[in-house]
């Protein structure tokens, strides 16, 4: 343990040369940037810089990098509070809250609370990922194809019961999701689905071209063409904007849980950051004194996310720093940043490159340091944003959201599927049916189907032999279906109390 | 009536300059630019017809950042960036075990400003699924410039030491393998080895190597085939073992140069690699062609590039249009052999 | 919008829905392979769900059958001759992109809905459109470096 401080402390000197946090501030600076403008993707970007960052020291190169990686989460919040638009998959449930507050006038603080909360739930993951990485690695390694097949389905089960009140729709939009989710050039066999034809359709609905048009469009043309919703041109004080002693003590315990839990979902190879930060959530609404307020502006709504989805990014540093595997496309980025600098991320990795490993972990100490410190103040700056003309921002919007939609694919294409998307979500999201469990759905499709073709051709066909075989994928299966029952029962109670009358 | 016609001028002297904005903005070259760059790096003077790209070159990678592939056409690309006239981007498309990347390419402009790496799943991917094009005949092969066989690879605390354990275990009991793709390159060795042994070996299929070796850490698969830098700092470290490369004769590499080979240990039947290589969409003229066969070959002299490659598991093998082209027709013949004995075992 | 449609907005979803669920299924079944439950195809993830969506769709019909008819709340204040121009807009924008080119596109359709949202005079949303289409193409040209696309008309 004293080694490890000896260690960090070394980390920290090297880290904290001028260059070093020249480096981590241009970083975070284009890390909000980016997560700020919808539809950019950070893996974009960072392969832009890589090769300027060839002439750079490795550990320069990485803090930079890292350091956008760390930035983009935040920016992501941004959109999503301001203008319900969420900027990555782990920004969606921060939709559910943050956007609400922002309509009350308190957009400052739903802000705040998500820098801080992202300071925080990064602190936490930092320790995480500093003392405990080769244990937790192996933590990842467990996972097999049946415990992912039912988390996964336990997150989408848990995601139709935190975000809509009707069990039967959201069970609906999760097929459908899924079902999107196979259209184009199939994974695992190399086969072409649904295209109908259509060779534009190959790559499939990107997920992000998809929250764009149900989120982004959708919001817009409900903005332009409603009136009331005109109407709500923020009218709010700056006394509002900054969180007071009051909040703090709302939200601590919320942030602390939420991180915790965060970091052990982020653990799960994949999928890991946009799963932590619906359990989250979960967990708070049913350990909340109020749970029927969570969806209305709640800043426990906010903070759970952000905390989690902080937290499970250094849980996905894991398998990469402490064995050299990178389970998600940013990981693999990031990795290829390490070899090109001529460093090759594996088991040993850690005991050869001690000084490097030890200064990245001491730069994203800093790193996160310097994002609160960077975005705290510009809380009031992104706030104040709101107070432009809604009728001049909003077909500002639309325009960087179409563009942002070219950009992922460098398509026209999928400016035409945002539009229709935009279309089909406006009249879906009035009639009670859920965009996020949709948008979910569509992103979780194929690991779902992967997992679950694993789990069936390793045991020939019998999910209960499987079962059996993984207790733990047992437990959290079983727990599932019984929330599943649980909220369909209630559902079904509501409806004849209250005969035939709301959705 | 003066204001309104200050306006109207306004309005279309923006139009115009927004039109030639727009314009500019065009990243593709016109089609066939044969005007000599100004700025030639270390290559002598061109001759009147020999072609250069006029902007950054495009090469496609059908995979993800991180792999083999994909490191090796960066080191290409930068490391080698002197004997190209432009420089290489690299642009990853990743999915569908190279199928989206391949079409990407395949759907480009013959204009030689759009490039691909091809391994030897341009052959192997359209004989065991149905591919949206047959790749290599979709494809004009520029140059191949190293060859890497597969390896073999078990857990370390197995108790299959080479290929006759792995033969022996697969006979008396379920014996799982990761996989990175159904049909691919890192299924269909060890299908084969079973079937020619009378056995049947179950495949799980994972996506991509890093998922297939985290399979075998976690004890969730036995064996898996995979590219020799996938595996080698897992070898290092101790935590997996190589037990048979896949090729007549070793690797000339720190990690792998005690492994036997497969012919070593009674299998020669059971060789596989791939190759590294480039090609583009169909139509290129013999000019384009030969500008990239002369820059790889002479990036291939480079001792930087050189030794990376060979550190990747790669042997530098370079091979020029006709050669590399011949070499895709024997892969063609000896999968299509292979795959119709394997039979249905591959697609279940 | 008609009234009527309005009304029964929640079951034409309704059945919107499960005819995407047939579709699928349709789609699926006869073009891809199911396999078995030991060793599942490409149709496998793809039937299953499809199925699980026309179930769930039309029992949800039912139920939505059996409601009274009302117009969704969300949707009883919107201006529908806006909402129409809207996606106007929007479709044209997407149509005529790779014809005159990014700048000119957003420039025109820009300035069409700054005019739609309500801007007086032509003056202000003139120089809103061309200032903010040139920053729009400049930002992503030269910060992003992504190519956006050119025009094929001129």
């Amino acid at each position: 343990m004293l080694q490890t401080f000896a260690l960090l402390g070394q980390g920290f000197l090297d880290c904290l040369t001028l260059m070093n946090i020249f480096c981590a501030v241009v970083g975070c600076l284009l890390g909000s940037l980016i997560g700020v403008l919808p539809g950019l993707g950070i893996s974009g970007t960072v392969a832009i810089l890589l090769p300027i960052t060839y002439g750079m020291s490795p550990l320069s190169a990485l803090i930079m990098i890292s350091g956008i990686y760390f930035g983009s989460q935040y920016g992501g919040a941004i959109t999503s509070i301001l203008v319900n638009i969420p900027g990555e998959s782990t920004s969606i449930v921060t939709c559910f809250d943050g956007h609400p507050l922002a309509k009350r006038g308190m957009a400052g603080k739903a802000l705040s609370t998500a820098a801080i909360s992202s300071f925080c739930g990064g602190m936490i993951g930092m320790v995480g990922l500093t003392f405990a990485a080769s244990t937790l690695a192996k933590v990842a390694l467990g996972f097999g194809k049946v415990e992912f097949f039912s988390i996964v389905v336990f997150g989408l089960i848990l995601l139709t019961s935190i975000s809509g009140k009707n069990q039967l729709k959201g069970l609906i939009v999760v097929c459908l999701g899924v079902v999107l989710g196979c259209i184009g050039l199939d994974d695992l066999y190399g086969t072409v689905r649904f295209t109908f034809g259509i060779v534009d359709l190959y790559k499939g609905i990107s997920f992000v071209t998809f929250v764009m048009g149900v989120y982004g469009i959708t919001e817009l043309m409900g903005a332009i063409c409603i009136p009331e919703e005109q109407g709500s041109v923020m009218d709010f004080r700056m006394r509002d904007q900054f969180l007071n002693g009051q909040d703090a003590k709302q939200i601590w315990k919320t942030i602390i849980r939420s991180s915790i839990l965060g970091f052990g979902v982020g653990l799960v190879p994949g999928a890991g950051s946009t799963l932590a930060t619906f359990f989250a959530y979960g967990m708070e609404r049913s350990l909340s004194k109020h749970p029927e307020k969570f969806g209305t502006g709640l800043l426990e709504g906010v903070a759970a996310p952000e905390a989690a989805n902080n937290a499970a990014m250094y849980a996905g540093m894991v398998p990469l720093l402490s064995l050299g595997l990178p389970f998600t496309s940013s990981m693999a980025l990031l990795m290829s940043a390490f070899i090109i600098h001529g460093i090759t991320p594996g088991p040993l990795f850690i005991a050869e490159n001690p000084t490097l490993f030890w200064g990245l972990i001491a730069s994203m100490f800093v790193g996160n340091v310097l994002l609160l410190i960077i975005n705290l103040p510009l809380v009031g700056i992104w706030a104040s944003l709101l107070k432009v003309d809604f009728n001049i921002l909003m077909p500002l919007i639309t325009f960087i959201t179409f563009a942002g939609g070219y950009a992922i694919n460098y398509s026209v294409f999928d400016m035409g599927v945002m539009v229709a998307c935009g279309f089909v979500g406006f009249f879906m999201s009035a009639c009670g049916y859920n965009m996020a469990a949709l948008a979910v759905g569509l992103f979780l499709s194929s690991t779902l189907e992967n997992s679950f073709l694993g789990t069936m051709t390793l045991y020939h066909g019998n999910l209960l032999a499987a079962l059996i075989d993984r207790p733990v994928a047992a437990v959290i299966l079983g727990i599932a279906v019984i929330a599943l029952v649980i909220s369909i029962s209630k559902s079904l109670m509501q409806y004849f109390k209250k005969d035939g009358g709301k959705q | 009536m003066k204001r309104r016609m200050a306006v109207i001028f306004a309005v279309a002297l923006i139009v115009l300059n927004l039109a030639a904005c727009g314009g500019d903005s065009a990243a593709a070259p016109p089609a066939n630019s044969s005007n000599p760059s100004t700025n030639t790096q270390d290559t002598p003077p061109a001759e009147p017809t020999a072609w250069t790209p006029s902007g950054d070159v495009n090469v496609i990678v059908a995979y993800g950042a991180g792999g083999s592939s994909d490191l090796l056409a960066r080191t290409f690309a930068n490391e080698g960036a002197g004997c190209f006239q432009t420089p290489l981007v690299i642009n990853n498309i990743g999915g569908g075990g190279c199928s989206i990347g391949f079409t990407e390419l395949i759907n480009s402009k013959p204009d030689g400003m759009t490039i691909g790496n091809t391994n030897s799943a341009v052959v192997v991917n359209c004989l065991t699924a149905e591919t949206p094009y047959v790749y290599y005949e979709e494809l004009q092969p520029i140059c191949q410039v190293g060859y890497a066989p597969y390896i073999v690879y078990v857990k370390a605390d197995s108790e299959i030491q080479n290929l006759d354990d792995l033969k022996n275990a697969i006979l008396s009991r379920d014996v799982i393998m990761a996989a990175n793709n159904r049909g691919g390159q890192t299924h269909w060795e060890l299908e084969y080895f079973a079937m020619k042994n009378g056995g049947d070996i179950t495949a799980v299929i994972y996506d991509g190597g890093a998922s297939s070796i985290a399979a075998l850490l976690g004890g969730h698969a036995e064996v898996t085939v995979q590219a020799p830098s996938d595996g080698a700092e897992y070898v290092r470290s101790g935590d997996l073992r190589a037990i048979a490369v896949l090729d007549a004769s070793r690797l000339n590499n720190e990690v792998y140069k005690d492994i036997p080979t497969s012919a070593e240990q009674g299998y020669a039947w059971l060789t596989n690699g791939f190759f590294h290589g480039y090609a583009g969409p169909k139509g290129m003229t013999e000019e384009i062609i030969r500008y990239y066969e002369d820059a790889y070959k002479a990036t291939l002299e480079l001792p930087e590039v050189a030794g990376a490659i060979e550190s990747y598991g790669f042997t530098v093998d370079f091979e020029d249009h006709e050669e590399f082209a011949k070499t895709w027709t024997d892969a063609v013949n000896m999968y299509s052999g292979a795959f119709e004995e394997l039979g249905d075992r591959l697609t279940e | 919008m008609k009234e009527k449609v309005l009304q029964r907005m929640n079951k034409i979803v309704a059945a919107l829905l499960l005819l995407i669920g047939v579709v699928a299924l349709t789609a699926a079944l006869r073009d891809l392979k199911f396999g078995s439950f030991a060793k599942p195809q490409a149709g496998f993830a793809p039937i299953i769900f499809s199925i699980g969506l026309i179930i769930f769709s039309a029992i949800n019909l039912v139920i939505e059958l059996f409601r009274k008819n009302s117009i969704p709340e969300n949707l009883k204040h919107v201006d529908w001759k806006k909402w129409f121009l809207y996606m106007s807009i929007c479709i044209a924008y997407v149509f005529f992109i790779k014809k005159i080119g990014f700048t000119v596109d957003t420039f025109l359709c820009l300035l069409m809905m700054l005019k739609l949202t309500g801007q007086r005079g032509i003056l202000k949303p003139l120089i809103i459109s061309a200032v903010f289409s040139v920053i729009l193409w400049a930002l992503f040209t030269y910060a992003m470096n992504v190519a956006l696309p050119a025009a094929d008309w001129f």
